[in-house]
């Protein structure tokens, strides 16, 4: 076993329009004045996915690899996703004989991208509804943990398809104006495309992250409705400061998952009420870049590694009327209040609960 | 997934297995070709699945069912699932989108089902590679045994679509870092049986997407390992589309 602390060294992400991170988290930081909350989206129909996939996927390794040429050859990659290239499978579906072709599987997607980011280690998928993203990133420091692999690159993508728009439909968990996380108004979700890639190493180097702990728990209440005392997500965060050596008063900023919808926005209060009487601020951006479901646990782990390394934290897109008035959200203007430790969390269908802790590295200023 | 004899030089973990189930096809059942799939055709397996957690679980405490980690390895995961949620939605432009079948369009929801039925609250992960799925769950049990000193973890490998042979389509195992004391996997006069587990990286950039994949090979030939245990030393070797490997020996203590 490798006792050595996880680093995340470098960050990339895109999503829906925005092509990179520097441009997604000029908008999370936008004035007031023109809030950048997101539309609900169309989807494409289900055989332009594929160009969607392939173009998130693609830009987000190519700009986590700018720059450094050299990955180790047994650098391992894990994939985060839900449905992974949905197309592919819809294609599939489509055929006259199904079951005379070929099955398209997830990890297939995971193989395709880790030759495209030319890495010969461990490549799979790992798939936990709107967790995957968190998941990839435990799965992969647990790799380097366990000696699997020197480092690892923790990947999460998902695109909007009409199979997915229609199911939250079906679920009548989309919303019929824009996302409002933890808003009196809240009335559920919109969904985005979204590919986020981070690199994992031992390594410390000139603005890497520390990833100190991490938890993961399920709620074992339903199968697909949260559970409203938030047991899990309790349960993940108190495993997540343990690892980690740390109490809730050392938590500066809660990066939630906040996907606007009635029941999760609820449970995700009720948990942190109860687990942080010193009520750190908190931020949530689905109201800007939609649910982008297995992608969006690293999606906001690169936004949450960016507001350490500028010390800037955006507001919670779309709140104006918060919900919970005991809790501590960040509405209508950036904070520059310079979090040095950040709990991320994140839930999903199943039950499932994640939460990491990101940190700077001691003596490491802001950039 | 073969069978064969080698070694692979990568971190090897061991464990012992504390006890197993699976499900096997009888070879007189038909066949279902896909265009005939109803939801009656998963709920079977569900049900099968969960009355086997059940009994695989019952003797472990409150507080180990809130520890225990959990590995799920699959190849197709939900993929009976959405054929039906496509099905579905397909009829009048999406106005009958069912959204309970929506709701189990997730490869995870079978363990969660596993978890809600058993009460278990420890980590969960469904991992997707390709024929080496099944094994993959067994090694990152192991590993996070390890990692973490659990005492305690399951593995599980569950295959949704029709056999295209005489395959199991589940198989739980309850691993431990211990050797069981009081229960015996396979009948009282077996001795227990040492699980090792190691990992090889892929072959990367020269890795072929395999034209075939078949989780239920890797179901079977872990079935057919454990079976075969008592008798002498099984190792199989399981290789995902990327050319990662895992490989797997039982042995009688």
């Amino acid at each position: 076993m490798n006792h050595r602390a996880i680093y995340i060294s470098a960050i990339s992400a895109t999503c829906n329009d925005y092509s990179n991170l520097d441009g997604l988290f000029d908008a999370l930081l936008a004035p007031p004045e023109s809030p950048a909350t997101s539309a609900p989206i169309a989807p494409p129909p289900w055989h332009n996915c594929a160009t969607e996939w392939a173009s998130h996927t693609h830009r987000a390794i190519h700009q986590l690899t700018d720059g450094r040429t050299v990955l180790p050859p047994d650098c391992g990659f894990i994939l985060g996703s839900t449905k992974g290239d949905i197309a592919r499978q819809l294609l599939w579906m489509h055929e006259p004989q199904p079951s005379a072709r070929p099955r398209p599987t997830l990890d297939q997607d995971a193989a395709a991208l880790a030759r495209h980011a030319g890495v010969g280690g461990p490549a799979y998928c790992i798939s936990t509804a709107c967790t995957s993203g968190l998941s990839a990133l435990i799965e992969a420091a647990e790799l380097i943990k366990t000696l699997a692999a020197p480092e690892c690159i923790a990947m999460g993508a998902d695109v909007i398809s009409d199979f997915v728009c229609d199911g939250f439909k079906a679920l009548r968990a989309l919303s019929h104006s824009v996302c409002r996380p933890f808003d009196r108004h809240r009335d559920g979700l919109t969904l985005g495309s979204a590919a986020a890639a981070t690199l994992l190493c031992t390594k410390p180097s000139p603005g890497a992250v520390l990833l100190s702990g991490w938890g993961a728990a399920g709620d074992a209440a339903h199968l697909t409705a949260p559970d409203r005392a938030g047991r899990g997500l309790t349960l993940a965060i108190e495993r997540a400061l343990a690892m980690a050596g740390l109490r809730p008063e050392h938590i500066d900023l809660i990066f939630a998952h906040g996907t606007g919808t009635p029941f999760n926005d609820a449970m995700e209060a009720t948990a942190f009420a109860s687990l942080f009487p010193n009520r750190p601020c908190i931020t949530a951006i689905k109201g800007l870049t939609g649910h982008t479901l297995g992608a969006a646990g690293v999606l906001e782990t690169a936004v949450a590694c960016r507001i350490l390394q500028t010390g800037v934290v955006p507001p919670v897109t779309g709140l104006e009327n918060p919900d919970f008035p005991d809790l501590n959200f960040v509405v209508g203007r950036p904070q520059t209040s310079h979090p040095r430790r950040i709990l991320k969390t994140g839930s999903g269908f199943g039950g499932l609960n994640t939460a990491l802790i990101l940190e700077l590295p001691p003596q490491e200023p802001y950039r | 997934m073969s069978q064969q004899h080698s070694t692979i030089s990568s971190t090897n973990a061991t464990a012992w297995l504390h006890g197993w189930a699976g499900k096997a096809i009888s070879t007189q059942e038909p066949r279902q070709p896909l265009d005939f799939l109803t939801e009656a055709s998963i709920s079977q397996l569900v049900a099968d699945v969960l009355t086997a957690s059940e009994a695989l679980l019952q003797d472990l405490t409150l507080e180990q069912r809130r520890q225990l980690p959990l590995f799920l390895g699959t190849t197709d995961g939900s993929l009976v699932e959405d054929l039906l949620f496509e099905r579905s939605r397909s009829i009048q432009a999406g106005r009958y989108a069912s959204p309970a079948i929506f709701r189990r369009t997730l490869p995870n929801i079978i363990l969660s089902e596993i978890a809600l039925t058993c009460q278990l609250q420890g980590p969960g992960s469904t991992l997707v590679a390709g024929p080496a799925s099944a094994a993959l769950a067994v090694y990152r049990a192991i590993t996070t045994m390890q990692l973490y000193n659990e005492p305690l973890a399951l593995a599980a490998a569950i295959e949704p679509l029709p056999p295209a042979d005489a395959a199991p389509r589940f198989l739980l195992m309850l691993l431990g870092m211990q050797p069981p004391h009081d229960r015996h996997p396979s009948g009282a006069k077996q001795p227990p049986i040492c699980v090792a587990a190691s990992l090889a990286p892929g072959a990367g950039g020269q890795a072929k997407v395999p034209i075939h994949v078949s989780g239920e090979a890797g179901i079977q030939a872990i079935s057919d390992a454990i079976k075969a245990t008592g008798t002498s030393k099984q190792t199989i070797s399981a290789t995902a589309a990327t050319g990662l490997t895992i490989l797997l020996q039982f042995s009688a203590a």
